[in-house]
């Protein structure tokens, strides 16, 4: 129902800026919208009530109710964008949360430490050009010893406590034992060149006790060309200990003995900790023994399918768990593979 | 081998300090473990002050400033002129741990220093007398120090060590096997000087023997196990202490002092490399010795048994020395008891062989003997020394305790000459080995050092007469070895191999299992890595293979937990989770290992077992947890299980693996299934039984867990695979819920389904499983959503409609579904 007084467009224009005015929320905007701009708005009955009026007037009153819902609407958008950055203002300011809090669980898996580091001398060798070759955990005497130059009862098998199954096989002592069977694979009766690193687990019969295990991981790696020097050997390692520590590395060779290699050597670095200023972990040496290495010895060699007046070869062996508990610091390798989890879940 | 430095200055001049000493054997392969220091030398001696002295009844109580660490140490010194030192004075201080020399009595001993209480009061060392510091003779009282060296500093560098003092520094070298002519002072004087250089007197001067009146001739049978056999009757002898040097030089390489008789064969054997043994010719019953096998179920009584303990069993075939054919001791281990020198031995038969390291080696170790002698004899002894040891051995005699002494006989035999051995080589041979340029001058110079000589080889090239001794040099690239250890391995330069090599070729299998390991973790499990070797008891607990089950056993275990090569990671695993549980409740574990199956025949072939890769998975406690920002725990459940599975194959990239219902230990009835493509199963998992559980300590935990054959996954498993382009237009869903028996799988009816909806269906999933009142019996009710997609345009309804009506007709149909619309 249109009333004279609605007629009076000032009068409405004062009340609907009162209420646009009084509205300080997304809702109480709504309904202002509802009920002044909206279809069954206020604005629009005024439209509506038009024909009522007599016909001068209508023209007029036309244009005064456009000119108010206009003004209305604008004065409405305005309005709208004050209370929405308000509100954002304030859910914002109600949403902040200390961030310091315990976060959410998730599930995290890890590596085995020995995993992490295995892999990453296995990915620098194979960078280097050097494939991986598996064998057996369970040797025959002859692979693990005879045909490494250590026939029964030689005395570098002092060096090595064995696990024997039967008179004949064992539990490979080290990844030495491999040698024999790449060169025979892959050297194709001693007329190709062969490039691998073999890692695997080995196996001692020793005391388990906080420096020693009766399994441990061991990477092998051999090399046989017609024309390998040692100063290869030298030069591969160095290469080996740069690309793992570092551009400065350097590393050293002392005099050392295994059957399966001659001449024999340790191969030591610049110690990764004290940069060579000597440290409790290098016993003040500035060194750390790297691992066992030589050119590959006639016999062994010639046991391989090589005939040792054309073919050389540089082997070199080293372990992974001691580099494990250097650069992790554990002072004790029972925590290994005893899978105390508490120490492997750190490596999380 | 303990080397003395004062003994090693005896014979070749050492100009280096001790740290670089150590640092030149080391590197030449005479790695040195430890270096001991005695008396003055020892680091533990140092200069003391004086800070309080009270005196006690029969001693005097000193409180001693020995340094920033010990800044009263609390001494009690029964010293006669203690009194002398007062509040002030320096005084030499040995600390616990120490090593210093026994002032008392005539013999040498060592004595470590340690706390004790002395007359009610504590005593934390030992102030020194000159003689317990290895300075001088005098033990009357307190050796005055003259200094002005703060508390602390070590006694070393404030105090004169005289040339003949008794302080000495002993280096503990690991004695390789190729150097086993290190296993003397002489040896080891050699090579210091050819590493240094300089000029030794090793060769200890000897007089020819006098012999009166002949000749004696061992026995030697086991002509296959001797090189040489050197013997000597020697007659006039007394068995009287030591002289105190010879004790010392003996107790510092760690040989216990015994009387002149003996000690000098020991002395000998310390010094020159030769094991010697002396046997009381009035005891032996025989005029000689002989060296033969042993036979079936003769004995000995050996040195180390007392005189009451019945005769060892001498394993038939050890190498003996008998006496009138009886056996009185193992050659090369160790002398008999009943034949030994005593106190009252006047005339002795010694023993000087060259025994072929085999035959002692196996004695030895048949008897768990291992002695000075084993040692030596166990690597080679060299076959010059035994003549000379003898000699060595009267001179000493002659010398201190027996200057009337009689040779009466003496025997050598030889199996053969005992001749130099000759190697031939290159210059270019030895120098493209080590990849060093080397003259012939050099070369000549640098093995001379090591006795060993150059000269032109009778066609062409040159060879090395090396010496007897040296059964490790027999080949060029030994002789390689001689030149770069005594030059020094740093003249090697670094290059790279100068040949075409073969490249880096990836393994298939090798890329695939680390993916594999890369997934897993990826996918929030824990890796283990579990020992290989378990106990069969262990494995029994799972309950899955029957006892008889061909195992591999280790001949000579280390403990029972680890006797027999493992057929699954399982046990491994759940030891793990045994060991943990109580600290870590929550775990979610894997390892990737190869279990060893003696019933399989190996690629390799020799006998050996096959080897096969598994992947084993094991989830304990909760695999949800709630946190203050809520969340519910949840433990982990079958699902949890197939989740991993799921997530192996997708890494693996392998399709149409199905997974079926199954029934075998060590997993519960109605909670496993087995893994499989057409015929061939790949492994099983599932959810533990609850008595598996408690038989490892679990009791009322539930382990979810499996364990496949990733040998046989990896040769199915695809390196790469086709993509499929994104529909271009939204899926529809229709969901059909239905009551079906309960022996029917929810992969059956996916299976049923996939199989009667035709192009348009893309995939169905089951949605919802519920049993109830509302159900049949033996029924349940399962909802399945079809997805379909045309891929380039939309569906009509009449197309859903349709695949609907497949689908449900041929669950109807194949499976006794009732449909619920």
């Amino acid at each position: 129902m249109t009333t004279p007084d609605d007629l009076d467009l000032a009068a409405q224009q004062s009340t609907a800026l009162g209420a646009l005015d009084a509205a300080d929320s997304s809702e109480a905007l709504e309904a202002f919208y509802r009920a002044w701009l909206a279809p069954s708005g206020v604005t629009t009955r005024l439209k509506r009530g038009i024909g009522r009026l007599p016909a001068e007037q209508r023209a007029a009153f036309g244009k005064d109710v456009n000119a108010l819902h206009t003004e209305l609407e604008s004065r409405f958008h305005q309005r709208r964008e004050v209370i929405k950055t308000r509100e954002l203002a304030a859910r914002i300011a109600a949403e902040a949360r200390d961030v310091t809090l315990p976060s959410r669980p998730r599930p995290a898996g890890a590596y085995h430490p020995v995993t992490l580091v295995m892999r990453e001398v296995l990915d620098v060798f194979q960078r280097m050009g050097f494939s991986v070759f598996e064998s057996p955990h369970v040797e025959t005497d002859d692979y693990n010893f005879g045909l490494l130059n250590m026939p029964a009862d030689h005395p570098a098998r002092d060096m090595q406590d064995t696990f024997y199954l039967d008179g004949e096989r064992l539990l490979r002592t080290h990844t030495s034992a491999g040698q024999i069977r790449a060169m025979r694979e892959l050297g194709a009766s001693g007329t190709k060149p062969v490039r691998v690193v073999l890692p695997g687990l080995c196996y001692r019969n020793e005391n388990i006790t906080t420096r020693s295990e009766i399994q441990f991981h061991q990477v092998e790696g051999l090399l046989v060309g017609r024309s390998v020097r040692m100063s290869d050997l030298k030069g591969v390692l160095l290469q080996y200990a740069r690309l793992l520590f570092g551009p400065e590395q350097r590393v050293r060779l002392r005099g050392s003995y295994f059957p399966f290699t001659e001449p024999s050597v340790e191969v030591d670095i610049r110690c990764t900790l004290c940069a060579g200023n000597g440290c409790r972990v290098c016993k003040q040496t500035g060194w750390l023994e790297l691992l066992g290495a030589g050119m590959v010895h006639p016999v062994v060699l010639a046991n391989g399918g090589y005939d040792p007046a054309e073919w050389r070869g540089f082997a070199f062996g080293m372990g992974i768990e001691r580099t494990v508990l250097q650069r992790y610091d554990i002072h004790d390798i029972r925590y290994l593979f005893g899978n105390d989890l508490r120490l492997l879940q750190q490596f999380r | 081998m303990r080397v003395s430095l004062s003994w090693l200055r005896s014979f070749v001049p050492v100009t280096l300090d001790t740290p670089a000493l150590v640092e030149l054997l080391t590197r030449a392969g005479l790695e040195v473990d430890a270096v001991h220091t005695v008396g003055v030398f020892d680091p533990r001696v140092c200069v003391g002050r004086v800070v309080a002295r009270k005196a006690l009844q029969n001693a005097t109580h000193f409180v001693v400033d020995a340094g920033p660490e010990h800044r009263a140490v609390s001494v009690v010194s029964k010293a006669p002129n203690a009194e002398r030192f007062d509040v002030g004075a320096a005084v030499a201080i040995a600390l616990p741990g120490a090593t210093i020399i026994d002032g008392h009595g005539d013999a040498f001993a060592l004595v470590t220093v340690g706390s004790a209480r002395v007359y009610g009061v504590q005593s934390d060392g030992v102030l020194c007398s000159e003689r317990e510091l290895g300075v001088g003779d005098d033990h009357s009282g307190l050796m005055p120090i003259a200094t002005d060296a703060p508390a602390g500093t070590a006694l070393s560098a404030v105090l004169p060590v005289p040339a003949h003092g008794e302080a000495d520094e002993v280096l503990e070298v690991a004695i390789l096997p190729n150097f086993a002519r290190c296993l003397s002072m002489v040896g080891v004087a050699r090579e210091v000087a050819a590493l240094t250089g300089v000029e030794g007197r090793y060769d200890v001067a000897l007089d020819e023997l006098a012999v009166t009146p002949g000749e004696l001739d061992a026995h030697v049978e086991a002509t296959d196990s001797c090189r040489r056999f050197s013997t000597a009757r020697v007659e006039n002898v007394r068995a009287v202490p030591s002289p105190r040097w010879m004790q010392r030089r003996l107790v510092l390489a760690g040989v216990t002092v015994i009387d002149h008789l003996v000690d000098v064969t020991n002395y000998c054997m310390i010094e020159l490399g030769q094991p010697m043994h002396g046997y009381d010719l009035a005891r032996l019953g025989a005029p000689t010795v002989g060296l033969r096998r042993s036979r079936a179920g003769e004995t000995a009584r050996l040195l180390h048994q007392g005189v009451d303990e019945a005769p060892a069993a001498l394993p038939e075939g050890t190498l003996v020395i008998t006496a009138a054919d009886k056996p009185v001791g193992v050659a090369g281990v160790m002398g008999g008891a009943d034949t030994a020198i005593r106190s009252d031995t006047t005339a002795v038969l010694l023993e000087s062989a060259c025994f072929d390291w085999p035959a002692v080696r196996r004695s030895s170790a048949a008897l768990k003997i291992h002695t000075d002698a084993s040692t030596r004899f166990a690597r080679g002894v060299d076959p010059t020394l035994s003549g000379r040891a003898i000699q060595r051995a009267v001179q000493l005699w002659r010398e201190w305790s027996s200057p009337d002494l009689r040779v009466t006989a003496t025997g050598d035999w030889r199996r053969a000459p005992i001749v130099e051995g000759v190697v031939g080589f290159t210059l270019e041979g030895i120098a493209s080995l080590l990849g060093l340029e080397a003259t012939r001058a050099e070369l000549t110079e640098a093995l001379a050092r090591v006795d060993i000589t150059v000269r032109d080889a009778p066609g062409a090239g040159l060879e090395a007469v090396v010496p007897p001794g040296r059964d490790d040099v027999t080949r060029p690239c030994d002789i390689a070895e001689e030149f770069a250890r005594v030059t020094g391995f740093d003249r090697i330069p670094e290059t790279m191999p100068s040949e075409a090599l073969p490249f880096h070729t990836p393994s298939r299998r090798y890329a695939l299992r680390e993916g594999l390991r890369d997934a897993l973790v990826r996918g929030g499990l824990q890796e283990l890595l579990t020992y290989s070797l378990i106990a069969p008891d262990s494995e029994a607990l799972l309950g899955a293979e029957a006892p008889e089950t061909p195992r591999l056993r280790v001949l000579n275990p280390i403990n029972v937990n680890r006797t027999s090569l493992r057929r699954t990671l399982l046990a491994g695993l759940m030891e793990t989770l045994r060991e943990n549980h109580r600290h870590t409740p929550d775990a979610q574990v894997f390892e990737i290992g190869v279990v060893f199956l003696p019933e399989l025949a190996s690629p390799y072939g020799r006998g050996l077992p096959a080897e096969k890769l598994r992947v084993s998975f094991a989830l304990l406690g909760r695999v949800d947890r709630a946190s203050m920002h809520g969340g519910t725990d949840r433990g982990a459940d079958l699902f949890d299980g197939v989740a991993v599975v799921e997530h192996l194959l997708r890494a693996l990239r392998l399709r149409g693996v199905e997974t079926m219902a199954d029934e075998a230990a060590p997993y519960q009835p109605g909670l496993c299934a087995a893994l499989r493509k057409g015929d061939r199963v790949y492994g099983r998992f599932g959810v533990l039984h609850p008595e598996v559980c408690a038989r490892f300590d679990m009791e009322g935990r539930r382990v979810v867990a499996g364990e496949l054959d990733l040998d046989a996954l990896l040769d199915e498993a695809g390196t790469t695979f086709k993509t499929v382009a994104p529909p271009r237009f939204p899926s529809l869903p229709i969901d059909v819920s239905m009551f079906i028996a309960r022996a029917v799988s929810a992969g059956d009816v996916v299976a049923t389904a996939m199989g009667a909806g035709g192009e348009l269906l893309k995939r169905v999933e089951v949605i919802d499983e519920f049993s109830g009142a509302q159900v049949p019996d033996g029924m349940r009710s399962l909802a399945v959503r079809l997805e379909l997609n045309a891929g380039d345009r939309s569906l009509t309804t009449a197309e859903a409609q349709a695949v609907r009506v497949q689908v449900t007709t041929a669950l109807t149909a194949a499976l006794q579904a009732q449909v619920r619309e």
